[in-house]
């Protein structure tokens, strides 16, 4: 009981010692996260480029307060970027998840070669990003492969230029991305299914469940929250899709395949519209930041929710 | 309800036989234990039995139809597994219902079913809590239930009471043999336990490296093992073997193997055709009512089981005695009971 004061005095000690230690990273993070995001915030309330001549501390000169902001919600061009992004990750999100989980059921029983073809699979996804989208040019220029080999059972010479026709190109690029991220799908829902206790999939099989029913009633509940994080992780990289674009056809046709990424790339190196870059970019952090929360305290009362039932 | 028959039913693993030529029948209705060391191939038998593994060869006929090839969701085969299984992400309810869902019964028969073993398994007040938050006691139950509801011919049970503390085990022991009368179905009952399948079953097999040793009645096992395995193997302490070039009975073969339990040996004055021998005390065990007396007789280890009110000092020297018709004998090379 008489120790109790010295303790806690060591105590003190030790958090006050602890706090000085940590002073590094404090620093560190405020160069490389708050810093730059102070410098957004400023930048975007000017006029400012690189090509004024002046450094960016002097961007006060071209004041604008929210010009930039206002701008965002006239500018029809990004709003067309926004949507035709949605529009591709609610086409390939969903048929990577429903594509990656048949594969990882495919899987569940041994089936000859497995090892083999476990690395097969695998492989789109080690391919740097820029590549993929290199080699897809190569497949779907009109005396690519593609064609070569739809020539070969359909009458006559096939001569379509995929990249060339708004609805094609944008296919196309989903074409590559899904080749490229089913992979990942595949080996986040294939651990979620191995990690099923055996015994359960056997005790419903004896019980009389099919194949499908096992999965569906018993397997499936128990991946919720592997499915969730592999359906997040994608969700978050296919909104960000900028490399297999910007090389198969650098938005076009016209902007038929223009992502968000690839209209702020544009913006800056193409219009310098520094400032206005800042501005969304802000504003789409803030739109993040705001979905994000919702979606984590949800998952965090259901999860409350199920711990207090168990 | 159905009966079990196993012809010569073998699996080999790739280089090993974890089941060699298995023969054996189990009648209708009865309880029968499958009884052996880990490793003697006792779960393969019932892994095969429900359909989980297939045999590489031989065959097993319910009824006298021949299943072998049928898969293990279509063998109606209740399987309780050592963990129980229990799907934890589903209410009580649920998992009651579940072979009942699975096969599209009808909502208010479905309903019904599963009130009425609920009730029956005690667990109708948990009845829509999540199985997750249930005891081991009510695990257990809902794991025998959730089998018993879609009316299986055949009942096996995977050491069920394996994880249980000893206490618990001897309850929980009762209860199923309660539950087996109540439910009158073919029970095949795998355990390592000699107790539990003394205790428990009507008939008991015991395996050892993949082969069937002898298939008994508990009674029959004890009093007349097959062979050296299944005499050490039952009963607890386990059977005295001493070569007769030791003991130098008369009326045995000069090599055989004598055997004798411990239960059985007495100290004092051999009557006639008795089997004495001199022996010294070297331990001592005190279990409750009941002592471990360890003998040391020509470098051989004799254990004898004797009243708590035998006096017995370590060093002292008695003359043992076995009565002719309490031993057995076997052969010094197989092993094989004469």
């Amino acid at each position: 009981m008489t120790e109790a004061p010295v303790q806690t005095e060591l105590k003190r000690q030790q958090i006050k010692m602890a706090n000085w230690f940590t002073v590094p990273s404090h620093v560190l993070l405020a160069f490389i996260v708050i810093f730059p995001l102070i410098m957004q915030v400023y930048i975007s309330l000017t006029w400012w480029t690189p090509m004024d001549g002046e450094p960016w501390y002097n961007a006060y000169m071209s004041f604008s307060w929210f010009d930039n902001y206002i701008e965002i919600f006239r500018d029809a061009d990004l709003w067309a970027a926004i949507w035709r992004t949605l529009l591709f990750v609610a086409i390939c999100v969903p048929i990577e998840f429903a594509l990656g989980l048949l594969l990882a059921m495919a899987f569940y029983e041994k089936v000859p070669l497995q090892n083999v073809l476990y690395s097969v699979i695998l492989i789109p996804m080690m391919v740097v990003p820029a590549i993929a989208g290199y080699t897809f040019y190569l497949i779907f220029q009109q005396t690519g492969p593609l064609n070569i080999l739809l020539s070969s059972v359909y009458p006559g010479a096939m001569e379509i230029n995929w990249l060339n026709n708004v609805t094609r190109a944008f296919a196309a690029v989903v074409i590559a991305d899904i080749w490229q991220w089913t992979p990942l799908m595949f080996l986040i829902l294939y651990a979620g299914l191995m990690s099923v206790p055996d015994d359960q999939m056997k005790a419903a099989a004896l019980l009389g469940a099919s194949g499908w029913q096992r999965f569906t009633k018993i397997a499936f509940p128990r991946m919720k929250a592997v499915m969730t994080i592999a359906v997040a992780l994608r969700l978050i990289e296919c909104l960000k899709i900028f490399d297999p674009i910007f090389v198969m056809t650098k938005g076009g046709p016209g902007v038929a395949t223009q992502s968000v990424s690839l209209y702020l790339y544009k913006q800056t190196f193409g219009d310098n519209n520094w400032s206005y870059v800042a501005a969304i970019g802000l504003a789409i952090l803030i739109l993040l930041s705001v979905i994000a929360g919702i979606i984590l305290s949800r998952s965090a009362k259901s999860a409350a929710a199920q711990a207090k039932a168990a | 309800m159905a009966s079990i028959t196993l012809k010569r039913l073998t699996k080999r693993f790739a280089n090993q036989t974890a089941v060699a030529e298995m023969d054996m029948e189990i009648e209708n209705g009865k309880f029968v234990a499958i009884l052996g060391p880990s490793g003697c191939g006792k779960t393969t038998t019932m892994n095969m039995i429900a359909g989980l593994e297939s045999p590489t060869a031989g065959t097993i006929s319910f009824n006298g139809k021949d299943v072998t090839a049928m898969p293990a969701t279509q063998r109606g085969v209740g399987f309780v597994f050592q963990n129980y299984a229990i799907f934890t992400h589903m209410t009580v309810d649920q998992n009651l219902g579940f072979g009942l869902d699975v096969r599209n019964v009808p909502k208010p028969e479905r309903d019904k079913k599963v009130t009425d073993m609920a009730a029956f398994m005690a667990l109708e007040h948990r009845l829509y809590q999540k199985a997750s938050g249930l005891s081991v006691n009510e695990l257990q139950k809902l794991a025998i239930g959730r089998s018993a509801i879609v009316e299986p011919s055949i009942f096996l049970l995977d050491e069920p009471l394996s994880n249980l503390d000893a206490a618990f085990r001897e309850r929980m022991r009762s209860e199923l043999r309660l539950l087996q009368r109540r439910l009158k179905q073919t029970m095949v009952y795998v355990t390592h336990d000699q107790i539990e399948a003394m205790g428990l079953a009507d008939k008991i097999a015991v395996m050892n490296l993949g082969v069937l040793q002898q298939y008994a009645s508990p009674q029959d096992l004890y009093a007349n093992p097959a062979n050296t395995f299944v005499a050490k193997f039952i009963g607890a302490p386990s059977m005295n073997i001493i070569s007769n070039e030791i003991i130098c009975a008369s009326g045995f073969g000069a090599k055989d193997l004598i055997g004798f339990r411990p239960e059985n040996v007495f100290f004092g004055k051999p009557g006639v055709g008795d089997i004495s021998f001199e022996a010294q005390v070297t331990f001592v065990e005190a279990v409750s009512g009941r002592k471990i007396v360890h003998l040391d007789f020509k470098g051989e280890e004799v254990l004898a089981v004797l009243g708590r009110h035998v006096s017995t000092t370590v060093g002292q020297k008695v003359t043992a005695v076995v009565s002719r018709t309490d031993c057995r004998s076997f052969d010094s090379t197989t092993g094989k009971a004469l």
